[in-house]
């Protein structure tokens, strides 16, 4: 039984007056506890299939023009933006591509993680412990010095785990990465990786892993799902789309991954 | 922060100093002096009595050892008398700025209470028909001489139904009035001065917190904000309009100078006795110190006005760290 289903979605982008498709009638499920990881190159479609998710496509950009994403079994593509509400943050949660633009630069970044609790919580609990609790959880040590400091005052490493902070305090259900660490450096990508796969195990959740980069879906995901123009060229375990690429696209993007192992084994 | 404040006001000296040289300079260089406007009209007037004229106010000295003198002078507050009546330029000044502070100041809180919300309502319905309306609502305001909206409300208000006093800021009994009765007095005199710098000033601000509310409705961190499942009110007000006002704020520190000078034409239309009638007058007779002194203590509160916007800027902006 699938967590989510989602059903001939379709979405279109309007700029300028020029309506854009986006998405093209996609199909896909994904499955409790996994990890599924969407590919694709930019323009593709992947970011806009984990907006769709969260109801995130605001009426400026474009709008979602069919189809239907079934979760708890009901379709949450007809659902009042007060039901969405209660979804987004608790069952879903997101985890944006640039932490620099991500967090709000007027408040601190306990205010701003905090802000996701407040309405869950019953009264009584004390929320800044559990938001110390999560910067915790999210790796980090002096969690009373992060609690107060402002977006600017942290590293791009640090913004992306304040971030995931704000994303996992609820414990949700599924949580989508939307290219998590596009924008960080080498380093800090792996760090922050590490601390999702463990995050992923130690509360049970469901991933959707977001990303340009083949090789890192390859080593972090149980399935992938190959996007192209708003389509999905290719999708099923991956262990299996890399050894028997079908579709031309995917042939092309699995020959394009860097084989260090092969060069390590030449020497 | 302290330090920072200290530093800024030692550097208000050299600009300072440069104002007073300015005025003085524009003042004394330009056709005509105190003691021709005196005494050219008046046939009886000998040759020598203009000259011992110039010679009590000190005009025929070299212009570097008037502005010496007249320097040295201010530092003590001292702006000398009026060429005209002999009274202190200081007092003259100390009578007309709390006029024309009342005046400006109501206006723009008025301003204030009307361009933000209505910028920020233009925002959200962008495009829509509301902001369609207020758009062209603020712009009619802005593109209306404000002299010629003011004789038309005068003429209508003042004239056809007599609601309201045509000019000045007390009736004439004034004095005689209850306190409750001068307040309204005083409220029927600002109504219209008032409404009228305030619906011809409102585009500015509009347009600004309009654009800037758009700019920020636009990022990530709002985008974030609807991830966390948060209400919109809290959203539009808590996570937007902080940063959509920050910009806000430097548009309306550059719009201080123009709450302590007053406007001429405006001032002399209603007949209010301001800082703007003051300084028309004064140059048109050539009195000098109540002329200088209009433009130094200007300048000066103008310089206090940048420095206090650039502090609040500061206090609401947490990347801003003064040094």
């Amino acid at each position: 039984m699938s967590i989510i289903t989602v059903h001939n979605l379709s979405v279109h982008y309007s700029r300028d007056g020029e309506i854009i498709p986006a998405l093209r009638n996609i199909s896909f499920e994904i499955e409790p506890g996994e990890t599924l990881a969407i590919v694709g190159e930019s323009g593709s479609g992947k970011s806009t299939v984990a907006l769709s998710l969260m109801g995130l496509i605001l009426p400026y950009e474009g709008k979602i023009t069919g189809g239907e994403i079934i979760f708890d079994g009901r379709n949450l593509l007809v659902q009042s933006q007060e039901q969405w509400r209660s979804i987004r943050g608790k069952d879903i949660a997101i985890v944006l591509q640039d932490p620099f633009s991500s967090l709000n630069p007027v408040l601190t970044a306990g205010e701003q993680i905090a802000e996701s609790v407040r309405h869950t919580l019953v009264a009584g609990n004390d929320i800044k412990a559990t938001v110390l609790n999560a910067l915790r959880e999210t790796l980090f040590t002096d969690t009373e010095r992060i609690y107060a400091s402002y977006p600017h005052q942290l590293s791009g490493g640090q913004r992306q785990r304040v971030a995931i902070a704000m994303a996992i305090i609820n414990h949700p259900r599924i949580l989508i990465a939307d290219e998590p660490t596009t924008a960080l450096d080498v380093t800090t990508q792996k760090e922050v990786l590490d601390l999702l796969v463990r995050l992923k195990q130690e509360l049970s959740l469901t991933m959707v892993f977001i990303t340009h980069n083949l090789a890192l879906a390859a080593m972090r995901a149980d399935r992938v799902m190959i996007m192209r123009e708003g389509t999905i060229v290719e999708s099923g375990p991956t262990a299996a789309v890399f050894r028997h690429p079908h579709h031309a696209y995917t042939q092309a993007l699995v020959a394009a991954v860097p084989r260090l192992k092969y060069r390590e084994h030449i020497k | 922060m302290i330090n920072y404040f200290f530093r800024r006001l030692l550097l208000t000296i050299p600009v300072l100093l440069g104002i007073t040289l300015l005025t003085f300079l524009v003042m004394h260089l330009t056709p005509g002096s105190p003691a021709d406007t005196m005494t050219d009209m008046n046939l009886k007037v000998s040759a020598q009595a203009k000259s011992r004229l110039a010679e009590l106010y000190g005009l025929n000295k070299p212009l570097h050892v008037q502005y010496v003198r007249w320097l040295g002078r201010i530092v003590r507050l001292d702006f000398g008398n009026s060429f005209r009546d002999e009274r202190p330029a200081i007092r003259k000044i100390a009578e007309r700025l709390p006029a024309t502070l009342l005046l400006n100041i109501l206006s723009m809180g008025l301003i204030l209470i009307i361009a933000i919300p209505l910028g920020v309502l233009a925002a959200l319905y962008q495009k829509k028909l509301f902001d369609t309306v207020a758009t062209i609502g603020v712009y009619i305001g802005f593109s209306i001489p404000a002299f010629w909206l003011a004789l038309m409300l005068m003429i209508l208000f003042g004239l056809k139904l007599g609601w309201l006093p045509l000019s000045g800021l007390h009736s004439i009994n004034y004095d005689d009035l209850s306190l409750p009765g001068k307040c309204l007095d005083l409220a029927r005199h600002l109504v219209l001065p008032v409404f009228i710098s305030a619906f011809t000033g409102l585009a500015g601000l509009t347009r600004y917190t309009r654009s800037s509310m758009i700019d920020v409705l636009k990022q990530d961190y709002i985008r974030m904000a609807y991830a966390k499942g948060l209400p919109r009110r809290r959203i539009l007000f808590h996570h937007a309009l902080k940063n959509a006002l920050l910009p806000v704020i430097t548009i309306f520190g550059l719009s201080l100078p123009g709450l302590i000078g007053g406007g001429f034409i405006f001032e002399t239309i209603f007949a209010y006795p301001g800082m703007g009638r003051l300084g028309y007058d004064a140059i048109m007779a050539r009195d000098y110190p109540v002329v200088m002194a209009v433009g130094v203590i200007v300048a000066f509160l103008t310089l206090a006005g940048n420095l206090i916007a650039d502090m609040s800027y500061a206090i609401a902006d947490p990347r801003i760290t003064l040094k």
